[in-house]
């Protein structure tokens, strides 16, 4: 696993990581997969994918509106309210 | 050169709440933020429960586009970051969509190809205030069910394009499961290249109208490239529609690493056989259908036919009326007049003045001889372009066709003033006649029927001459 290779993932889950953490990163990171390869060791020719530990299908709601957070309690735990709206740093140019 | 485009669309569904909880889906008119719950705020420890609505209405579109619909599908996680999503991931389908394989035909008869249609939640709404160092971000359209209908690269024309779209729009309408009046409904991406160069994917097209300029713009772009012998790129690019022009998008790589996964607070979703046929059964009349049977039920022209059916409303609009009154003069006056003035304003039936009660009443003022056919026009684009009620408008506006007894007056005053013309015609110019009938509409300012006059007419003048 190369520099590159963490320092994408890492960014991609936005997590800072500095110089000097690289190498204990990569080793876990290969811990990881290596863990994954021992997993393709099992033979699951005959076994459909599993997605869901649960064997519940179709659990859904009927169309109907409900009690909505009024703005004041959608904005509570935001630390830039502004106007109604959340604030952010402008994402386009 | 040979163009190929392919469209990726994404309609809003109208469920009343949003795909996975109970907020209403109304943002419109609403102030930012006041339709969210701790779900589609993508508050910690919020589980999303899917609307049943969505899917029985995801499960119309498909069938109505000739899907193969899935007998079980699943939900994805799609990761970006982007404030507008507030989980980081959008829940979307991905390898097993709702429908696939589908296919509708345009009015040339060209058949589109649909790769696959899914469900997905639409993302928040930023507002990029002027000037400003910063963006807002309001959450009432987060969470709000899409439907992407994926197309093959079929269609060779922006024209096709936008026929594409409108054919979606009006099918979808017939379902009652989508309203195109409504500002952002509909928004699509295209893909387009031409022969020989690569292709590029323009986002950010919300109107049929943007996607016709948008795509004619790439088209001359990417020529004008291939001419100079210069490289088509593959790359995004971002349509503005105040200018009519595409831009490329300075894009991270990393913005393609979606690292999809199944959803794994949504459950699989099994339709079986029967459910996917009791929704093919309560599947309304589509637009092709009712084109059939108006032509079988109404002697009215295959084009008329064709223009009744563009919109549900409208050929509602004909069909009741048409319990009225003559279905044929029904349906030249709604295709010929009304749709033309209503063209010309660059309105449409449901948000225009006219009505079926105001329609009717005109239809049925000029079959009785009170008004005449240039009387109705008038009438209608006073309705159109100022409201009110035919019946107080020929009123007060005088629309009245001229009575019988009148019209004789003014003909024997037009005759007595116009000698030459009465001499020429029993001299057997025939076409004598026309000038004096012009002059009788003129002195009744159009009051009076052309056909009415004419007969008249020539009763008095063979009277003339015997
Ligand atoms: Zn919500």
């Amino acid at each position: 696993m190369d520099k590159e290779t963490i320092e994408k993932v890492a960014n991609l889950s936005k997590l800072a990581v500095e110089e000097g953490e690289l190498s204990d990163f990569k080793d876990e990171l290969l811990n990881i997969l290596d863990y994954f390869d021992k997993l393709d060791e099992a033979n699951t020719e005959n076994v459909p994918p599993t997605s869901h530990v649960m064997e519940i299908i179709n659990k859904m709601r009927e169309d109907e509106v409900e009690k909505e957070l009024d703005n004041e309690s959608a904005l509570k735990n935001s630390s830039n309210p502004q106007e109604g709206y959340f604030k952010g740093p402008k994402v386009r140019d | 050169m040979n163009v190929t485009i392919g469209l990726e669309v994404h309609v809003q569904l109208l469920t009343k709440s949003k795909l996975f909880c109970n907020c209403g889906t109304n943002y419109r008119d609403s102030e930012p933020n006041t339709h969210t719950c701790p779900v589609c705020l993508g508050l910690p420890g919020s589980l999303p429960v899917l609307n049943k609505k969505a899917i029985e209405y995801g499960t119309m579109a498909g069938l109505a586009l000739n899907c193969d619909i899935a007998n079980e599908m699943q939900f994805h996680r799609k990761n970006y970051f982007y404030p507008d999503l507030p989980k980081g991931f959008q829940i979307t389908q991905y390898d097993r969509p709702l429908g696939q394989n589908g296919e509708i035909r345009l009015d040339q008869d060209k058949k589109i190809r649909i790769k696959r249609i899914h469900l997905e939640e639409d993302p928040g709404r930023l507002v990029h205030p002027p000037s400003a160092r910063y963006s807002l971000i309001d959450y009432n359209r987060s969470g709000v069910p899409l439907l992407e209908i994926v197309t093959k690269p079929d269609m060779d024309s922006p024209q096709e394009a936008r026929s594409f779209l409108k054919k979606i729009r009006e099918t979808l309408e017939f379902l009652d499961i989508f309203d195109g009046s409504l500002d952002g409904a509909m928004r699509c991406d295209a893909n387009i290249s031409l022969e020989g160069g690569g292709r590029a994917e323009v986002k950010n097209i919300s109107s049929y109208k943007g996607a016709e300029k948008a795509l004619s713009y790439e088209i001359t772009r990417q020529k004008n490239l291939l001419r100079r012998g210069k490289e088509v790129k593959r790359e995004t690019r971002h349509f503005d529609e105040s200018q009519e022009i595409t831009r490329s998008m300075r894009e991270k790589e990393q913005e393609h690493d979606y690292r999809y996964f199944p959803e794994p607070d949504l459950p699989l979703i099994q339709l079986t056989e029967e459910k996917i046929n009791s929704i093919k059964e309560k599947l309304p009349e589509l637009p092709e259908e009712k084109r059939k049977r108006f032509l079988d039920q109404y002697e009215i022209t295959k084009d008329q036919a064709k223009s009744l059916t563009t919109s549900k409303t409208l050929a509602n609009f004909f069909e009741e009326i048409s319990q009225q009154v003559n279905p044929k003069k029904t349906a030249t006056w709604v295709t010929d007049s009304l749709m033309g003035e209503l063209n010309y304003r660059d309105q449409s039936l449901s948000e225009s003045n006219m009505n079926k009660q105001k329609f009717i009443y005109i239809l049925e003022k000029l079959r009785d001889g009170d008004i005449t056919e240039k009387g109705a026009t008038k009438i209608i684009r006073h309705i159109l372009d100022e409201g009110g009620h035919p019946k107080e408008i020929i009123k007060q506006k005088d629309f009245k066709a001229i009575k019988s007894q009148n019209l004789d007056q003014i003909i024997h005053k037009i005759l007595e003033k116009n000698s030459e013309a009465v001499e020429d015609y029993i001299k057997g110019k025939e076409e004598a006649i026309n000038y004096l009938v012009g002059q009788v509409m003129s002195e009744t300012k159009g009051k009076a029927k052309p056909a009415d006059t004419r007969k008249k007419l020539q009763k008095i003048l063979e009277g003339y001459d015997g």
